[in-house]
């Protein structure tokens, strides 16, 4: 479907008019609240900006911030590096066995966020099934605290996220024309190489798509930090959300959340020129 | 021109669907009705029965329920102007902050008798719905009864009440920690927010989970992830019935309540003032509280219940005399400042 070359276009791609129904709602239910919350974080009701005095002088909003980027990017991470050979596997399995794999992927998306978080209280928990099978086998006498902790967070968060890795890179691993790496390894490069040069550059595609799903939901994450996490483990939805319910500061609320989205846009970006996506965005068109 | 008219065609079925939805609201306004936003879940269930039916019986007016209980969505109503609510739960520090942003209307006591209250709980914009409150929940297996925690002071003694404990992750736990350090519940106002952070450093390392939702404390005794809660008694109540090996302290109780307030601007505002005073009528309190643990402020609604059943319930006369009573005005002025120190104390 892309630009063929040489052609001159005239107007607009009659395709973009398909575009137009998402536009529109985006505009109206995306775009126009934001901008409605930009202006609340500086109008109370004359112009101020005292809410984001507010934010940059106490140190707990900024040690929240940077402890929630943390907490998001580590997931993220975590979940590329568990989810990367999962969907290389899927990719290369016949088609029979990758949707098997495929469902078994999705599945757990089905189970509600509350409910998986309360399955990992019950495996992480003191007298849970962690610890029972840890003391059974005589590995520990004590049991250990990983319940009410950030590890806990993390793990859980994982779990909960990573299909939205695997599917993203599945798609993209699938159109990657595997006679390339034959090529390369016809012309003597190793396995590793061949990987590392080809591969791996073609699927960062779904590498960014992957990282960019994970990390925005992550960033936003409230209910299962509040469950398993311990008293530090505080995300910036949390207070942003006792700021609009229990304490009516709309305004400040409005910051926050506008902070929140500059903060994850510079990340993405800043994570966008490591990974080089622009320069491999002809990768994209798998045909 | 086959396109355009395709298009023309969806877009009348879209303004169609619009207008149909338009007219329905119109219809439902003219019946005789009062919206009461509660809680929602089985306390929406009971009252329907219990009180909403009775009333629409006798008086020919509908109830409709509405949940949940929710301050900011009465702010976005107050300010925009769009009353849907007639009656709505708060919590007394979202009451006082209602009345002073004057989303609230008086209540009409000449109407509404609260001659059979417990003293001092009626308030000029609210009428006490439902009292609960936060006890301390043990785990008998690990402290029998008779030698328990009896106080919240006992509650701090991690000597002689060895194990992991759990409190509300929000600020007014300060009260607790006051109570704990030996501050006599009638001087507990205005509170003293040094010693508060200075106890409540006691017990920090001590706490293995500070809840932020009301099930947590109960799950985390099942799990025995904890002995010790500070909790909501219907909580600890309803897994004790599960058979968990639980059981309420009541002393030093903290009281707490929850209003019901007519909202500026009701539709049906004479309507509600009607309702909240059939509600308050001692046999269908009695009926209410034999399947939700939380009370009205009924006095005379005990002649009417057991005594195994009025053991159970915050206002029973033995656990009201011990109880510590919360200050809503103090809340509603400190909360913000206090919940963002709360949050820096967390992460300290």
């Amino acid at each position: 479907m892309g630009n063929t070359p040489g052609k001159k276009k005239s107007g607009i791609d009659p395709a973009a008019y398909l575009l137009m129904p998402i536009l529109l709602l985006l505009c109206v239910f995306m775009l126009f609240p934001v901008c409605r919350i930009f202006l609340l974080s500086f109008f109370d009701p004359d112009f101020t900006t005292h809410h984001y005095v507010e934010i940059f002088q106490g140190d707990i909003y900024l040690q929240v911030f940077l402890r929630t980027s943390l907490v998001a990017l580590l997931v993220s991470m975590c979940c590329l590096i568990l989810g990367y050979p999962v969907a290389y596997l899927l990719s290369d399995v016949p088609p029979k066995t990758a949707g098997i794999l495929l469902t078994l992927v999705i599945l757990p998306m089905w189970i509600g966020i509350l409910v998986r978080t309360y399955a990992w209280m019950v495996v992480l928990g003191r007298h849970g099934f962690l610890n029972k099978t840890l003391i059974y086998f005589d590995l520990i006498s004590e049991p250990i605290k990983v319940l009410f902790t950030s590890k806990a967070v993390i793990l859980a968060m994982v779990q909960i996220l990573l299909p939205l890795m695997i599917l993203p890179l599945y798609a993209t691993m699938k159109g990657i024309d595997r006679n390339l790496l034959k090529a390369s390894r016809i012309l003597g490069a190793g396995a590793w190489r061949s990987f590392f040069h080809i591969f791996l550059p073609l699927s960062s595609p779904g590498i960014m798509a992957g990282f960019t799903l994970v990390f925005i939901i992550s960033i936003g994450f409230f209910i299962t930090p509040a469950l398993v996490g311990g008293r530090k483990d505080i995300m910036i939805a949390m207070l942003i959300e006792s700021q609009i319910t229990r304490l009516l500061n709309w305004g400040f609320a409005a910051a926050l959340s506008l902070i929140l989205i500059i903060a994850t846009l510079l990340i993405l970006w800043a994570f966008n020129r490591i990974v080089g996506i622009d320069k491999l965005i002809t990768s994209m068109n798998p045909r | 021109m086959k396109k355009t008219n395709k298009t023309l065609n969806r877009i009348a079925i879209f303004i169609g669907f619009f207008l149909i939805l338009g007219l329905s609201c119109f219809s439902e306004a003219t019946e005789k009705k009062i919206v009461w936003n509660s809680s929602g879940g089985i306390v929406e269930k009971v009252a329907q029965k219990v009180f909403a039916e009775p009333f629409e019986k006798e008086t020919g007016i509908k109830v409709i329920f509405t949940a949940p209980v929710n301050f900011a969505k009465l702010k976005a109503m107050s300010e925009s102007g769009n009353i849907e609510w007639d009656i709505t739960e708060l919590r007394p520090e979202d009451m006082v902050r209602g009345m002073q942003r004057k989303y609230l209307d008086s209540i009409d006591y000449t109407i509404v008798d609260q001659s059979d209250f417990l003293p001092g709980l009626a308030h000029s914009h609210g009428v006490p719905a439902a009292f609960y409150s936060c006890v301390i929940g043990y785990n008998t297996s690990k402290f029998p009864t008779g030698n328990h925690p009896k106080s919240w002071k006992d509650f701090w003694d991690v000597k002689k009440f060895p194990g992991p404990r759990s409190l509300p992750n929000y600020p007014w736990t300060m009260e607790i920690a006051l109570l704990a350090d030996g501050v006599l519940p009638e001087k507990l106002y205005p509170l003293d927010e040094k010693r508060a952070w200075a106890s409540l450093d006691k017990i920090k390392t001590h706490v293995s989970k500070w809840w932020t939702m009301p099930a947590e404390p109960a799950q985390l005794l099942t799990d025995k992830e904890v002995y010790l809660v500070a909790a909501y008694n219907g909580r600890i109540a309803g897994i004790q019935k599960e058979g968990v090996p639980v059981a309420i302290e009541w002393n030093q109780q903290i009281f707490l309540l929850a209003y019901n307030s007519v909202v500026k601007g009701a539709k049906n505002k004479d309507a509600a003032m009607k309702f909240l005073a059939f509600m308050y009528r001692p046999e269908l309190q009695a009926a209410w509280v034999k399947t939700i643990p939380y009370p009205g402020p009924s006095k005379s609604m005990f002649k009417y219940i057991s005594p195994e059943l009025a053991k159970t319930l915050p206002t029973y006369l033995e656990y009201y005399k011990t109880s510590v009573h919360r200050d809503p005005e103090y809340w509603a002025q400190h909360e913000e400042r206090l919940m963002k120190e709360w949050h820096a104390w967390m992460l300290k």
